[in-house]
């Protein structure tokens, strides 16, 4: 009997094994190249916190597929006549991982737990700062009051990860990784976390949107890159995310594995300094050329996006001529990625009175987007191309990012990835004019200023019907985007390798979920 | 134990200046606020933050605040994790340690019967195999050695898994990934790639050892006795070449703890050089300086148990001779 049994065991981990289908196995090992900082979905908005978070808890609404937002804990909404009350009906059929059932009681909670968190870096805390009060109607309807119209409410509100109100008030953020706190209605339910090593997920039986099809993930943390393609190869991990695009072809070519590419809403971009009539890293001339127009159009005319993305990105990612990329809502399908065009380059800069060019350093970091030392050369040659005189000063982005806020910088290379599935807080924080007291243009670094577009944007943000504010919105990408504020290069790409028999499903958001990852059978 | 008093206050002062000296490094490079802060945060929501983390007083007033902190026995909030920095470093010190110590393990085993034999047979083909493999040890860059090992053994030949720290186990109250088959699998790449710098260096010292002590007359005298040649060199030869080793040994185990960082980045090891260049890219200060201070205390005991060890070995050295 006994050898019978190890004979039938034998057999069918053979057969497993001549399956090869990781499905069968019903627990995969996955590996993320960035580590969240906390297992609180509440703690930080950070991109890596994120995609950690949406495996385990659900929000009221989420990004569609086509732009805009779909239903998810949250069925239905609408706001009043006054533009201030707004009404959410919320699913009655939700339970959470413990059990206790999902209702309106645990909406508020996570709303207002929100603004109790201190200390994060990346607070959520801004996107609640609107919100008069929020009451229960009864348990699966809620009536949120806003102190002002706010049209953007769903992207704030919207957005909020909902936790469980039996976690009780004073929860640190800790308590979610290292206590029993991390109790949420998603996919996923939390098993366990290694801080720097893994965080292991199982799945929800009793989830009620699609039951995910393996029993548990666990997700390792893999930040070297050629260890994490090695992982892969070697068969240890059955998924990886940010594939370095230098090992895309030597992947895409391996029996067994498959190869995902997506571009991504991180937009990379060069900006010009157009702060003053002097700016600091330009020689062989006392003005700031980059306040003629002429001349940043010269500039975006000198490079030759398309060479980018396919010779130093190996074809990950696509040229830019704007924020966001399709699938975004404000995307204007009217703007097309500038034309790569020397001899007109060169036409423009002898216009404005440059013939002979000038002496630009060029700036970027070399350490935070994917080749982006590489980048910053190449476009500096490209620009050297058209007769400036070209240095280039790449610098790990600590030291980098500080530098460019002190703005000690005139043409250097910066990103902005959006989260919130809409171009209008990358409008607003990088190419709105720099206004502190407003808090319009935070990161604009380059003090772009033009009444037109910050009068176009402000329009937007107070406008309710969702037609006229993606045209607004494509409209304020129009006017900077022909004011040539800044020069778009490409939208980053996303890749991720799978071992054959997964499928993973890239959503508009760019993240490495594990909701997104499906046997193929 | 005045000597000893002496050491822990000298420590206390390192400790201090290096405390200044990264306030001052970190802030000389740049801003916190600048990388740590949402790029879709308002601005009020920046002032804000940059208050709540102190960022907005000027240096010394934070270092101050800093001080009266530390003394109450808090080495602050991380800015990334809002958690303990001293908190997040212990949590991960283990991970380092065993991986220390199964570095020194490997360079100790391998390294001394090595040296040994090459320095028995100096001008033996082996021998010179030995020693030129000790001159790749030292000069090869350790970051490619690393990602070299993981191609051969983990995705060629897939004996051993390429990254990460086995399950821990438990043994005699200590938990540590040593204790388990798996663990034992997971460590050894990431232990060898820490040890070859420290396995050439013990290999260059046995083997000059040896070539030293073997034409003195104390073997001779020995071999003139009779004595088995095993005997003579695992006595009396092996303990008079010990000495230097393991002083080197000894005082290399801080530089390892301190230079884990490639190692543990390459083979996604969860330990504290990880965390060290993860809280410096992103400036993560609490941590940072918390982390430098862990490591100045864990130098002067080394070298304090070191010396004392000394007084132990050879009674001619007095402790506070060694403390002058």
């Amino acid at each position: 009997m006994k050898t019978t049994l190890r004979t039938l065991a034998l057999g069918t981990a053979f057969a497993a094994l001549m399956a090869g289908s990781p499905a069968l196995a019903q627990s995969l090992t996955v590996a993320l190249q960035a580590e969240p900082s906390s297992i609180d979905p509440q703690f930080a908005t950070t991109g890596q916190n994120q995609q950690i978070a949406l495996n385990m808890f659900d929000t009221l609404v989420r990004f569609s597929d086509t732009g805009g937002f779909a239903p998810s804990l949250a069925t239905e909404w609408s706001v009043a006549e006054d533009e201030l009350t707004w009404t959410f009906s919320l699913r009655d059929d939700v339970t959470f991982h413990d059990g206790s059932p999902f209702t309106a009681d645990d909406v508020i909670f996570s709303v207002e737990r929100v603004a109790a968190i201190e200390n994060s870096p990346a607070p959520f805390a801004q996107r609640v700062a609107n919100i008069a009060s929020i009451t229960a109607l009864d348990d699966y309807t809620i009536e949120v009051v806003t102190t002002d119209p706010a049209p953007t409410l769903l992207n704030d509100l919207g957005t909020i990860y909902i936790v469980s109100d039996e976690i009780g008030d004073g929860v640190g953020s800790d308590q979610f990784g290292f206590g029993d706190a991390a109790i949420g209605t998603g996919a996923y339910r939390f098993v366990s976390y290694t801080p720097g090593d893994r965080l292991v997920i199982a799945r929800n039986d009793a989830y009620w949107g699609d039951v995910p099809d393996f029993e548990e993930i666990a997700i390792r943390f893999i930040s070297s890159d050629a260890s994490r393609v090695a992982s892969l190869q070697a068969g240890e991990v059955d998924m990886i995310d940010a594939v370095p695009p230098n090992d895309l072809d030597r992947l895409r070519a391996l029996d067994g594995v498959e190869v995902i590419s997506a571009a991504s809403a991180r937009m990379v971009y060069m900006g010009f300094d157009q702060g003053g009539e002097t700016t600091p890293m330009v020689t062989g001339t006392d003005a700031n050329p980059f306040l003629d127009r002429r001349v940043r159009e010269a500039l975006a005319l000198a490079i030759d996006r398309q060479a980018i993305v396919s010779r130093i990105q190996f074809d990950s990612g696509e040229p830019a001529g704007q924020f966001g990329p399709e699938g975004i809502f404000g995307h204007n399908p009217d703007l097309a990625p500038t034309e790569y065009n020397p001899e007109r380059a060169r036409e423009l800069l002898a216009e404005a009175g440059y013939p002979e060019g000038f002496g630009l350093t060029v700036h970027g970091p070399n350490d935070r987007y994917i080749n982006d030392g590489i980048v910053t050369q190449t476009v500096g040659q490209m620009w050297a191309q058209i007769g400036l005189d070209v240095g280039v000063e790449t610098l790990p982005f600590n030291v980098y990012s500080p530098r460019a806020t002190a703005r000690e910088f005139s043409a250097f290379l910066f990103s902005f990835g959006i989260t919130t599935g809409e171009t209008s807080l990358g409008l607003r924080n990088v190419l709105a004019t720099f206004d502190e007291a407003r808090g319009w243009g935070s990161n604009n670094r380059f003090r772009y200023s033009n009444a037109e577009f910050d009068e176009t944007l402000g329009a937007a943000f107070a406008e309710f019907d969702e037609a006229e504010r993606e045209r607004l919105l494509q409209e304020a990408a129009r006017i900077a985007m022909e004011d040539f504020a800044i020069t778009p290069l490409y939208w980053e790409g996303n890749n991720w390798a799978v071992r054959a028999g997964l499928v993973f499903t890239p959503s508009p958001d760019g993240r490495s979920l594990m909701t997104n990852l499906s046997s193929a059978d | 134990m005045v000597f000893i008093i002496r050491r822990l206050l000298q420590a206390v002062l390192v400790a201090l200046v290096m405390s200044v000296l990264v306030f001052a490094g970190v802030f000389a490079i740049g801003n916190p606020a600048d990388i740590l802060i949402d790029p879709e945060a308002t601005q009020a929501e920046r002032l804000r933050l940059i208050q709540q983390l102190g960022l907005d007083r000027p240096l010394y007033e934070q270092y101050f605040i800093f001080l009266g902190n530390l003394l109450q026995g808090d080495f602050g909030t991380s800015f990334v994790f809002n958690r303990p920095a001293l908190h997040i470093i212990f949590e991960r010190m283990p991970a380092t340690l065993e991986l220390a110590f199964a570095a020194i393990f490997i360079a100790v085993v391998i390294g001394i019967p090595l040296g040994l034999w090459a320095g028995l047979r100096p001008n033996a083909v082996s021998s010179k195999a030995i020693m030129a493999g000790s001159i790749l040890g030292f000069s090869l860059p350790n970051f490619w050695q690393g990602i070299m090992l993981i191609l051969l053994f983990s995705v060629t030949l897939g004996w051993l898994p390429v990254t990460g720290r086995g399950p821990v186990g438990e043994f005699l109250g200590m938990r540590s990934s040593l204790f388990t088959l798996e663990g034992l699998r997971h460590i050894a790449l990431p232990a060898f790639n820490l040890a070859v710098g420290l396995l050439a260096l013990v290999i260059r010292l046995t083997r000059a050892g040896t070539l030293e002590v073997m034409p003195q007359d104390f073997i001779r005298f020995a071999r003139a006795k009779g004595l088995r040649e095993r005997r003579i060199i695992f006595i009396h030869l092996l303990r008079n070449i010990l000495i230097p080793v393991v002083t080197v040994v000894g005082m290399s185990f801080g530089g390892l703890i301190a230079f884990a960082v490639v190692t543990e980045t390459i083979f996604a090891w969860p330990g504290m050089g990880k965390l060290i260049i993860d809280s410096i890219n992103v400036l993560d200060r609490p941590i940072i300086v918390a982390y430098l201070m862990v490591i100045v205390v864990v130098f002067i005991t080394l070298n304090l148990i070191v010396d004392i060890l000394y007084s132990i070995i050879d009674p001619r050295i007095r402790l506070e001779e060694a403390g002058q």
